[in-house]
């Protein structure tokens, strides 16, 4: 008898134990860490050097770009390293969405109007249907507007257009280290008897953030066939972002001059090996248009 | 003699168990800080709260990630080089209401009271002790509160470059409706 009832009361002191041991109260009501959380800034701007990165800028926003790239630094002092010559484009990309921007853009070289479409398929998330990487579209347009040299023989409007399609599959690693890969398509209207008129490229961009607004860039592209294959000059931009506030600064080297698609892509001659490398820099400003409701 | 002993035992460990609590699954807390250049506002309606009847024990949880602010950017700042969202996920404050046993929750009417405890955010916790009020108006009980918090007791950093366009303290306001469990 006695031990039963030793018994009794050891079973219900573990009980009372148990309960009381639930100090967590949220225990069994908690479900944040089940909730569906996205993951952002798998890349401090929406490009990774040259390349489209697989982030977007916010809805509402509006990202004024300035890029510029200078003459090879191996031309030494008397050009002060190449900061004498200066290419640029001027470009505005617009949020209209979280995960659709439009943007366009003109850049000095043969006077080369562009715009693209992106468009955010799927964002890396965790929790409920998570996804382990973000899928993003990109297809774009550009045209030269320069005038032709021969004023008896002008370029056909057919002859100034060029266009590209882009599939990006990034994921952010962690909290410093981000990776992309992004097949590209790009097609021109008229090249060279030497050269082909689609261009395969393989993109990569890699980000690792070294400090909490400075990340280590690179971009790369690597150019299947066509012209560019045969001269084997595959653009690689190494850089470094910088982040302050409103800015974001991407400074760089890089053996391409181009800054769209079918430029970087397609027209880069330079190679690192010999050592004809540029600085360059893309200067970011977001400027928020339209405010979300809250 | 041992049928007595066996009905009290379930009875102890059932009256333990069944948890008398107050929970929300829908707790909007906002913050807002004014500054010169900008008014830094954000909401999150989706925190979770418990308050344990017997005790008056109280806990919060919510996502750094599921604040919204009006400007995307702001919003990617907060959570990339402010409050750090992927390193620390979440704020957590664990406390105690003060008098909670004075409070009769089945009577409709507006309570006062303090609440002590500590809050982690930021990976740091702190003890902190603000006023609750508390109407039970049907039942249901909406717990509301507001307090002020140094952005540097929790180790957030603002850069020198915008020291003087940021605040350095930020209002929190939190309304939660609470159902009983």
């Amino acid at each position: 008898m006695k031990k039963s009832i030793y018994l009794l009361l050891a079973t219900s002191f573990i009980f009372l134990n148990k309960t009381n041991a639930q100090d967590d109260l949220l225990k069994g009501i908690d479900n944040t860490a089940s909730q569906k959380q996205y993951i952002s800034g798998a890349f401090k701007s929406s490009r990774v050097i040259n390349a489209h990165s697989m982030e977007m800028i916010g809805a509402g926003s509006m990202d004024f770009r300035i890029l510029h790239r200078f003459g090879p630094v191996s031309q030494g002092i008397g050009d002060l390293f190449g900061l004498d010559q200066a290419s640029m484009r001027l470009g505005f990309d617009f949020g209209l969405t979280k995960n659709l921007t439009i943007g366009i853009g003109r850049t000095t070289f043969k006077k080369e109007l562009d715009g693209f479409l992106k468009y955010r398929f799927i964002q890396q998330s965790t929790g409920v249907k998570a996804s382990p990487v973000s899928l993003v579209g990109v297809a774009g347009l550009s045209v030269y507007t320069f005038k032709s040299p021969d004023p008896i023989k002008p370029i056909s409007f057919n002859d100034r257009v060029g266009s590209y399609f882009q599939l990006i599959v990034g994921r952010k690693f962690n909290n410093n280290f981000s990776m992309q890969i992004s097949p590209t398509l790009v097609h021109r209207n008229i090249v060279a008897a030497n050269d082909e008129n689609d261009i395969f490229a393989l993109g990569f961009g890699v980000r690792y953030k070294f400090t909490k607004r400075m990340a280590f860039v690179v971009d790369y592209s690597y150019v299947a066939n066509g012209l560019p294959k045969t001269t084997g000059a595959n653009p690689l931009s190494i850089g470094v972002d910088i982040e302050t506030g409103g800015h974001v600064f991407q400074l760089h080297f890089s053996n391409s001059t181009g800054m769209n698609e079918r430029s970087f892509i397609t027209e880069t001659t330079n190679t690192w090996g010999s050592g004809e490398i540029r600085f360059g820099f893309n200067l970011s400003r977001i400027f928020d248009i339209k405010k979300s409701k809250k | 003699m041992k049928k007595v002993l066996i009905v009290l035992t379930l009875f102890i460990t059932l009256s333990a168990q069944a948890q008398s609590r107050l929970v929300c699954r829908s707790a909007t807390i906002r913050f807002f800080s004014k500054a010169p250049m900008e008014n830094i506002e954000a909401v999150n309606s989706n925190g979770i709260s418990v308050i344990d009847k017997t005790t008056g024990q109280l806990e919060f949880s919510v996502l750094m990630k599921g604040f919204s602010f009006e400007k995307a950017l702001m919003q990617e700042h907060f959570n990339e080089n402010y409050v750090e969202s992927d390193q620390f996920p979440k704020a957590i404050f664990k406390g105690k209401l003060d008098n909670f046993q004075s409070i009769n929750i089945a009577k409709d009417g507006l309570y006062t009271t303090t609440v002590t405890g500590t809050m982690q955010l930021h990976g740091i916790t702190k003890p902190i002790t603000t006023k609750v009020s508390l109407t039970v108006k049907n039942q249901l009980i909406t717990g509301e509160s507001n307090f002020e918090i140094v952005l540097e007791d929790y180790g957030i950093k603002i850069p020198s470059l915008v020291k003087d366009k940021i605040s350095k303290t930020v209002l929190i306001t939190i309304k939660a409706p609470y159902q009983n469990q």
